[in-house]
């Protein structure tokens, strides 16, 4: 891997949701911090509260409105850093340094608006506020009205009087997606932004079950669209079928490479990982072919590709620019130069590894670790967050037509429900049989964990019924 | 021997090594074979005051039988019809299969009103009963379905007679003491293997006499029990099954003959002998002393103490693997001193399927608690501590540490079992247990479904690593079970945060008032 590798001074003005150079930095709290910021803009105290829960040393500024009996005892004030570590930064995204710390956000004053998601929550703010207006208000009510438990009032506690004022997220990359787009990628974005609108707008039993949920599907959602946007900008699909098709492995996670559905799931992640690349070749030779015509006439060879690059990609720093003159050599025709960018910017196992450590950081790719090929799966709690935010409320729905919808909207194929076209679905991806039958065994274990989970109900003649009858009150 | 029918014999044996229908049935062959449980006094019980009764479950579960073998106890009370005439006299409709009926024919059997009509039972699966639930005017089976949905989380509700009583086959037991004893000892069944295998001396006859004895019958039914473990809803076509193979399954012609009943309790071709083998391997439990005086071959040893009246059959030189499980297995089932299936249970999760068995909330909560906080910490059995969890992102290792928002007193929770009977008039019968048990937390209707699989996993130690998907899932679940008592019991101003340190198996425990007006942060002791 070079330095150019996800380096998104290229396409990152043209591509939202597009993976940069250190993947491994978007993870689920920074991506959730960055979609409440959006909408709610970053709180005052984010950083003070980072550095208080985080500085080994003591010396850093403790909360406001501790009693006297923490407040005047170092050891009282230590234990309580420890403790609020527990509450606002298990999975370690908080740093000393403040910045780029993304604590759980109990209260909209340590909500931390940091580069480390890749702008992703942001992008995915915007998505949201441009198909759903009342996305942020929701949120705003779940942290003021709904919850009266002790986790709510901590957060009360620590917001001192910050009130946040609803903003307008603006990321004009996002804009320009959705106006250059087709209308299935249109009807997928809203499907995202729907997604996420349903867990925010759902009644948990306390804040904290509120947020980890909305977390979750801010995350999910973030990933689907990374996973697409690239090939909707550049290919504007009019149905699922055009696309490469993303089947994830339905039985146990991460499951056994001999069993032919995860070998499916292998397969189909690599294929969708192929499209993102030929994608990515393609929005850079359109940029590349936008600005030939400006390259001034009569320049040396040596530096003309240089300047056709420079002007293609204005963004482009000298670092970055020494480094690519070394991949570009000597090369002068647009399909040589754009697969020379191609494979220093987007080779293909830099993308395979970068959508894998996003994917796994939430349980939508695995396996976790270990040198087994990646593929899409389901860990139980996102399933537990693809069902709830894909039916009302008490809404019943037969498994074969939640399989349906879930296709229709996220284009992910968990099995073969009613209306969906097999030989279609499995074009180009192998032989039609066995995979029909991978599938249909994948499908058929994924419902056993539906049921297992209690997030679907099997009746004695067969059919099983989607459920959501919300938290616990499952059989 | 009772004289009992050659034809009657051929009929029995054709039904036992065939598909188990009850259509298939003479009426005779019937009620030869029917046991009388308790399904049948609720049943009857409830015919009357034009009531209509739903008997609800899948194919196998013993619906059409149920309605056959009432019959004859029903006819008193009016006559037994399909559907209505013109008779003045007294009657009760009876509709064995609903699929042969149209939704709205169901709608309109459901609902006719008939003073002369004592009783409308119906028998039907539950997708003829979604799909009258769907249908113009369908909401008495609309709610029939929510009673069924209760009903398996065992939540009862007072007897309405605007809504049909549902008997839920599904949530029957027929694995409850004294079925497979009764089966076992049927008169029919032994003159089944007398005609099936006339040699007196044959492994399959010699073995099935100490049958007779009712204390191993009694073991047999005990052993079969434990397949609960493994899956707990079973159909009376599989206890059919099992004694079917029991009885006439194996060969007496091998070797080491299969044809015996001990020897197919674990290895027939069934699903609940695959069960049992599941969940008590017979190969893993020891008999110190006894096992190296039957490799000896010492039969008369003293160690091998057997049930009175019981002899068992003897192997001359039991050295082979297959040989010695065979001579063994007898020992396991037939010692005085002995009982296979509470060794079994003691090796498989004894203290938690008791307390579930014996609804014994404390000791469950107690475990619970225990499970959460990694047991390191004291835990009780008097409430149950609500937790919540920050964690989002899978981490190899995952983080210690735990949020308490409050408890709920162990008072407010019961262990409850899905029911059978649902909207039934009877109180008595409205209570017969099912066969799935469940936490539940009273007054909010949250459930937590208890299976011997997470039984199993409240047993074990937490563990932290994020690949133990079991672990996760149970968690998971954990979690949102919490999460819905929390949104009712939540205390609203203490919190406590739990740390765990399991390299050092100790803990941390800091505990913290908050309020909003004044916005406040105390250290609690």
């Amino acid at each position: 891997m070079t330095k150019l590798s996800g380096n998104r001074q290229f396409l990152g003005d043209a591509v939202p949701f597009l993976v940069g150079a250190y993947p491994n930095r978007v993870a689920p709290a920074h991506v959730f911090s960055g979609f409440l910021a959006a909408g709610l803009g970053s709180g005052p105290k984010a950083e003070s509260i980072s550095q208080f829960i985080r500085d080994a040393s003591g010396t850093a500024t403790p909360p406001d409105h501790l009693s006297n009996s923490i407040a005047s005892d170092p050891i009282q004030l230590r234990n309580l850093a420890e403790s609020l570590v527990t509450v606002l930064d298990p999975d370690r995204r908080v740093f000393a340094s403040g910045v780029s710390s993304s604590p759980v956000p109990i209260c909209p004053a340590i909500i931390s608006k940091n580069p480390s998601d890749d702008r992703f929550g942001a992008q995915l703010g915007a998505l949201c506020g441009i198909w759903r207006g009342d996305q942020f208000g929701a949120i705003l009510e779940m942290y003021q009205e709904k919850y009266r438990d002790p986790l709510s009032t901590l957060g009360n506690v620590l917001n001192a009087n910050h009130r946040p004022k609803l903003q307008d997220p603006q990321e004009e990359v996002v804009r320009k997606l959705l106006r250059s787009c087709g209308p299935l990628s249109r009807r997928y974005f809203e499907a995202l932004a729907d997604f996420v609108y349903a867990t925010t707008t759902r009644r948990y039993g306390t804040l904290s079950a509120h947020l980890m949920s909305v977390a979750r599907s801010v995350y999910f959602a973030s990933f689907l669209a990374a996973l697409r946007s690239p090939v909707f900008l550049a290919k504007k699909p009019k149905a699922w079928a055009d696309v490469a098709p993303l089947f994830v492995y339905g039985a146990r996670p991460p499951g056994n490479t001999r069993d032919p559905a995860a070998r499916l799931a292998i397969r189909s992640y690599s294929f969708v990982i192929s499209e993102v690349q030929h994608a990515l070749g393609e929005l850079l030779s359109e940029r590349l072919a936008k600005s030939s015509g400006k390259v001034p006439k009569g320049l040396p060879r040596a530096t003309r590709t240089m300047t056709w690059v420079k002007l293609a990609f204005p963004e482009i720093k000298q670092s970055v620019e020494n480094e690519l003159r070394d991949e570009l050599k000597s090369v002068t025709e647009l399909k040589n130069v754009r697969t020379r960018i191609l494979n220093a910017v987007y080779p293909i196992d830099y993308l395979a590894r970068a959508y894998r450590m996003i994917g796994r950081m939430l349980g939508i790719v695995g396996p976790d670790r270990g040198s087994g090929s990646p593929r899409f799966l389901l860990e139980t709690p996102v399933l537990g967050i693809l069902v709830e935010s894909t039916l009302a409320q008490g809404e019943v729905l037969s498994f074969e037509e939640w399989v349906d919808r879930v296709y229709e909207r996220f284009g992910i194929v968990i099995g073969f429900g009613r209306e969906m076209d097999p030989q279609q679905l499995l074009k180009g991806l192998d032989r039609p049989g066995p995979l029909a039958r991978a599938i249909k065994e994948s499908q058929e274990a994924l419902r056993l964990r539906l049921i297992m989970a209690g997030l679907a109900v099997e009746y004695s003649d067969g059919e099983t019924e989607m459920v959501n009858m919300g938290n616990g009150h499952h059989a | 021997m009772p004289d009992i029918a050659a034809e009657l014999v051929s009929q029995f044996i054709d039904f036992l090594r065939s598909f188990k229908n009850s259509e298939s049935l003479s009426p005779e062959l019937r009620k030869k074979i029917s046991v009388r449980t308790n399904l049948h006094k609720m049943l009857i019980d409830v015919c009357g005051g034009g009531r209509t009764v739903l008997l609800t479950g899948s194919a196998g579960s013993g619906k059409t039988h149920l309605l056959h073998s009432i019959v004859s106890e029903i006819a008193p009370l009016g006559r037994v019809l399909n559907e209505p005439d013109n008779l003045q006299e007294k009657f009760v409709l009876v509709v064995e299969d609903a699929t042969e009926l149209t939704p709205a024919d169901r709608i309109k059997f459901a609902l006719t009103k008939d003073p002369r009509c004592l009783c409308k039972l119906m028998a039907i699966n539950e997708g003829p009963l979604r799909e009258a639930a769907r249908a113009k005017g369908g909401e008495y089976f609309g709610a029939a379905i929510a009673l069924l949905h209760d009903g398996q989380r065992g939540i009862s509700k007072k007897y309405d007679p605007q809504k049909p009583v549902v008997i839920d086959m599904r949530a029957y037991d027929p694995l409850e003491e004294g079925l497979i004893e009764h089966l076992l000892g049927l008169d029919l069944l032994q003159e089944a293997i007398e005609t099936e295998c006339p040699d007196e001396d044959s492994p399959r006859r010699r073995a099935w006499e100490m049958l007779s004895h009712p204390e191993v019958r009694a073991r047999v039914a005990a052993v079969a029990r434990l397949a609960k473990l493994a899956q707990p809803e079973w159909l009376f076509r599989d206890v059919w099954d099992f004694v079917a193979d029991l009885a006439l399954g194996g060969s007496d012609d091998e070797e080491i003959p299969s044809s015996p009943w001990f020897w197919r309790l674990f290895f027939g071709d069934n699903l609940i002998s695959r069960a049992i083998r599941s969940i008590a391997d017979p190969m893993l439990h020891a008999l110190p002393f006894v096992e190296s005086r039957i490799w000896y071959g010492d039969w008369m040893s003293d160690q091998i103490r057997l049930l009175d009246g019981i002899t068992i059959m003897p192997i001359a030189k039991p050295e082979t693997d297959e040989a010695f499980i065979w001579a063994k297995l007898q020992c396991l089932l037939l010692a005085s001193n002995y009982r296979f299936d509470e060794a079994a249970l003691g090796s498989a999760d004894e203290r938690l399927v008791a307390a579930v068995a014996g609804a014994n909330t404390g000791a469950l909560i107690k475990q619970i608690n225990e499970y959460v906080t990694f047991g390191l910490a004291d835990s009780n059995e008097t409430s149950l501590d609500l937790w919540v969890d920050h964690r989002l992102e899978r981490r190899a290792q995952s983080h210690t540490g735990l949020i308490k928002l409050g408890s709920a007193p162990a008072s407010e929770f019961s262990i409850r079992k899905s029911l059978v009977a649902l909207n039934h008039p009877n109180k008595e019968a409205a209570a017969l247990p099912g066969s799935h048990s469940f936490l539940v937390h009273d007054s909010t209707n949250s459930v937590f479904s208890l299976d011997s699989r997470r039984l199993a996993i409240l047993e074990r130690s937490r563990s932290t690593r994020i690949a133990d998907r079991d672990q996760v899932d149970f968690q998971w679940d954990l979690y949102r079970f919490f999460d819905s008592i929390l949104g009712k019991k939540a205390s609203d101003n203490v919190f406590e945060i739990y740390q765990a340190d399991i390299e050092r198996s100790r803990c941390n425990l800091h505990r913290y008032a908050v309020s909003r007006r004044p916005p406040l942060l105390e250290a609690k002791a």
